[in-house]
């Protein structure tokens, strides 16, 4: 029989990874019952019109705009990025040795997975987890070591703040084969914004143990609450052990523009250069272009009220609110996330609707929402590794980035559903 | 850190070049991008798709609906069966994308990979990444010919066939080949798909120039021929489909038991492709579904022009005393210099004494002439470099070609 017919044909390395069933299930059963949807991590409201505009001034511009730019980063890119940051990592940025653009933070992450991971590493990931980091360890023949973010223990947990790591389980979960070290600030999906002290105890193990940090930072400009941002490379002794990662896409409200970045030193950048001249090698020009547009403008207006950093927050702190009132009002306790996209709500209160038993509480809630509410959502244990999910199976993800219409919609179901358990 | 890297080669040397050919008096026709514009249309549909807000967040990451269907349309008319643009079809980040993900899909450590000289310089590192090792082998010239085209060079079927062994994984096939420009014929083709069959093997076919294809030559989709459906990645590109290789966009197609491998690797690399760009490219590709057959149909009109441009670009390189290599397809041209006779001691640098031919060439041609090109053995294994050191290679998609060239004369080679 034909080897080419078998599933063994696939490299060892592809077969170590899951097919996506379980993201690509929740879609379809969504847009299958036409569920209103809190699920998918992007904006249903448009980028702001500067960018647009950027992007359609950039696709008339000549024919350079539509054929291959500078592998590692458009120029025009690089160098804003590079005036930009500058200055909030207190560390003068090399636009051509410090920054590699790539087809958005995802791409970021994995260059720096497969130059600096090597068979046999240990990587240090803090739970819960964007989804992606698990598998990036896997392909690049590392091993995923855990650990959680946990409640405070004694004090109702209402803010994100609230969930902490433990600096004596990060410690001991260090080896001598521990290579680096994961974090999200803000966190996706518990919208954690790591404080300087946190970032601090972090830092130190890492220049203890000599570690490196891979610290993706996509959400960065999305506070709350005053919650301030702080990047982990402008500690003492960090920039030289750190990969930041940026995106585009969740910069402007533009996900589907796909352009992100890596930022460090030079002496780790170069063999995740190397890395992205042998995979993708080059970036969309025409989308660099506008994003490149987007910093020079923001540089401008930083820290004044016309700033979209300014006001993306702000618009988005009140569909925060109101999507929490929303949810309390229903006898539901969301976690205010202290910065991103992002709320989880402890779904505990809620009895069990649902008679299979073979898959986590929240999975099997999430379906349930789906199909008999007509709410999308998205399970939190998702998040979590294998050994640690069952612990962490009753809360479910909401994105508030959403149109204020979207928002309202999700309110009436939640309204009804609340109604009619009360008729009971 | 270091120890992974040794096995990739960091493409230093063309890097090298690129800086070189910066210098705005240099004439570059090395680069090989257009330069002449992509169709309005095209430019059109993706200024419209920023308009829309849906078209700016993510969309499906295995390739964006409305551009799946375009190419399953498309391509189930050109191979001549129903694709299926869910299972069958996976959108990447340009055809180098498709490329690596095929190979970190389906090749792995052990794995030996057959490639035909010369190629696509990509080629060898991405074998090496997926921990596999490439085996080259060459394309020949046929003796004694005076005017070449790239239909002379031939493969030994003798010498192929020695090439498989029970660890072959897959053979790249470039056909129309980047630089030669040589067209494979279904001879050729049948031939190693025989031995594909024969030996078990897997058929990755770069067809990134599939539309640039001149007048007499006829372009044959592998996967297309009988038993090779099953075995095939094919791989095409909406940069060289519509010149905005900018926009990094392209594909790949093939049955669905090995396409669920890419779609594995691509969720796990980037998870999606541009969404404005996807919805673009397929608008145009629908908008020249319909005129196929018809002459202002872009698949058949880039050709067309570009044909113009390569019987131009070879009369001065003949005129220049040098000999072309006329090519059947793509946007290449091999130029043989030894009639030149060109002496180059002066570009002898510290560094590289063993330095080939035409690297020395390029450099006393940027220097001297004010003009760049590629040099051919960056496109072939060391074994290889005694055969290919005498020829440069020139990208004739360009408008300069008409401009710039005016000035040639002043320039002579003699």
């Amino acid at each position: 029989r034909s080897k080419c017919m078998n599933s063994l044909i696939a490299s060892k390395k592809s077969r170590s990874l899951k097919f996506p069933k379980d993201r690509v299930e929740f879609t379809q059963l969504a847009a299958e019952y036409k569920a209103v949807n809190l699920g998918q991590g992007f904006p249903d409201f448009s980028p702001p019109q500067f960018i647009t505009e950027a992007f359609c001034k950039a696709v008339s511009g000549g024919p350079p705009m539509h054929q291959y730019t500078r592998a590692f980063g458009h120029p025009a890119l690089v160098q804003s990025l590079a005036k930009f940051f500058s200055r909030i990592v207190g560390h003068d940025i090399d636009p051509f040795e410090d920054i590699l653009v790539t087809v958005g933070a995802y791409q970021a992450l994995f260059c720096a997975f497969q130059a600096l991971i090597d068979e046999g590493d240990e990587v240090i990931i803090v739970e819960p987890f964007f989804d992606c980091y698990q598998p990036m360890v896997v392909m690049a023949g590392g091993k995923a070591v855990y650990v959680p973010l946990r409640p405070k223990e004694g004090t109702a947990v209402l803010s994100s703040g609230d969930w902490v790591l433990s600096a004596e389980e990060l410690a001991s979960k260090i080896t001598p084969h521990t290579k680096a070290i994961v974090i999200n600030t803000p966190n996706n999906p518990l919208g954690k914004v790591y404080k300087r002290e946190e970032l601090q105890m972090i830092a130190d193990l890492c220049i203890k143990h000599d570690l490196l940090c891979f610290s993706d930072e996509v959400y960065e400009w999305l506070t709350y609450d005053g919650a301030k941002h702080v990047k982990i490379a402008s500690l003492p002794g960090m920039w030289e052990r750190t990969v930041t990662i940026g995106s585009g896409g969740k910069t402007f409200s533009a996900t589907g523009w796909k352009v992100g970045w890596a930022m460090g030193s030079g002496h780790i950048l170069k063999y995740m250069k190397t890395i992205h001249q042998n995979s993708i090698y080059h970036c969309a020009t025409a989308a660099q272009e506008a994003v490149a547009q987007g910093f020079e403008r923001e540089h401008e207006l930083f820290g004044t009220p016309q700033s979209y950093f300014q006001q993306l927050p702000a618009m988005l702190h009140h569909r925060r609110e109101k999507l929490a009132s929303s949810l309390k009002g229903v006898g539901l306790q969301p976690i205010m996330p202290e910065g991103g996209y992002f709320m989880i709500t402890d779904i505990s209160s809620i009895g069990e609707y649902s008679d299979t038993k073979d898959e986590n509480y929240d999975f099997r809630f999430v379906k349930w929402l789906i199909k008999e509410k007509g709410l999308a959502t998205i399970p939190v244990s998702a998040f979590y590794s294998p050994e640690h999910s069952k612990e962490f199976d009753k809360y479910i993800r909401f994105c508030f980035v959403k149109e204020n219409s979207t928002l309202d919609a999700a309110e009436e179901i939640l309204k009804k559903w609340s109604q009619n358990e009360s008729s009971h | 850190m270091e120890s992974k890297h040794n096995k990739l080669i960091s493409i230093t040397k063309m890097v090298a070049f690129t800086s070189l050919a910066a210098d705005p008096s240099v004439v570059n026709l090395g680069q090989g991008f257009p330069d002449i514009p992509p169709p309005s249309y095209v430019k059109e549909a993706l200024a419209k798709a920023v308009s829309v807000d849906r078209m700016n967040q993510y969309t499906r990451g295995f390739g964006h609906p409305p551009l799946v269907k375009a190419l399953s349309q498309v391509y189930g008319h050109v191979y001549g069966r129903p694709i299926d643009p869910f299972k069958e079809v996976l959108v990447t980040v340009g055809g180098y994308g498709s490329l690596f993900s095929t190979m970190q899909g389906l090749v792995e450590e052990g794995d030996e990979v057959i490639i035909i000289e010369p190629f696509f310089d990509c080629y060898v590192p991405m074998v090496r990444m997926a921990g596999a090792k490439p085996v080259f082998i060459p394309l020949r010239l046929k003796s004694g010919k005076k005017s070449i085209t790239s239909a002379d060079w031939y493969l030994d079927p003798d010498e192929l066939s020695s090439k498989f062994t029970s660890k072959t994984k897959a053979i790249i096939i470039n056909t129309p080949n980047n630089p030669i420009g040589k067209i494979l014929t279904r001879d050729e083709l049948q031939m190693i798909a025989d031995l594909c069959i024969k030996h078990d093997t897997l058929c990755f076919s770069d067809e990134v120039y599939e539309w640039l294809i001149y007048r007499g030559q006829q372009h044959v989709k592998i996967a297309t021929l009988p038993g090779m459906w099953e075995r095939t990645i094919t791989i095409g590109s909406a940069g060289k489909t519509f010149s905005v290789t900018g926009w990094k966009l392209g594909w790949s197609i093939g049955p669905q038991h090995l396409i669920r491998h890419l779609q594995t690797v691509m969720q796990n690399t980037l998870y999606t492709c541009p969404t404005p760009l996807q919805e673009a490219v397929a608008q145009g590709l629908m908008l020249n579904m319909e005129l196929i057959g018809q002459p202002e149909c872009y698949f058949t009109s880039l050709a067309e022009e570009l044909e113009g441009k390569r019987d131009r670009m070879a009369a001065i390189v003949q005129e220049a005393g040098m000999t072309p290599v006329i090519p059947e397809g793509g946007y290449f041209m091999l130029v043989d210099v030894s009639a030149l006779n060109q002496d180059l001691s002066d570009m002898k640098t510290d560094d590289d004494d063993d330095e080939a031919y035409d690297y020395k060439f390029v450099k006393w041609m940027i220097k001297k002439k004010k003009l760049a090109a590629i040099p051919v053995t960056a496109f072939v294994s060391d074994q290889s470099t005694k055969d290919f050191e005498k020829y440069i290679r020139l990208c004739f998609i360009k408008v300069i070609l008409q401009e710039e060239w005016s000035k040639m004369p002043q320039r002579p080679f003699y």
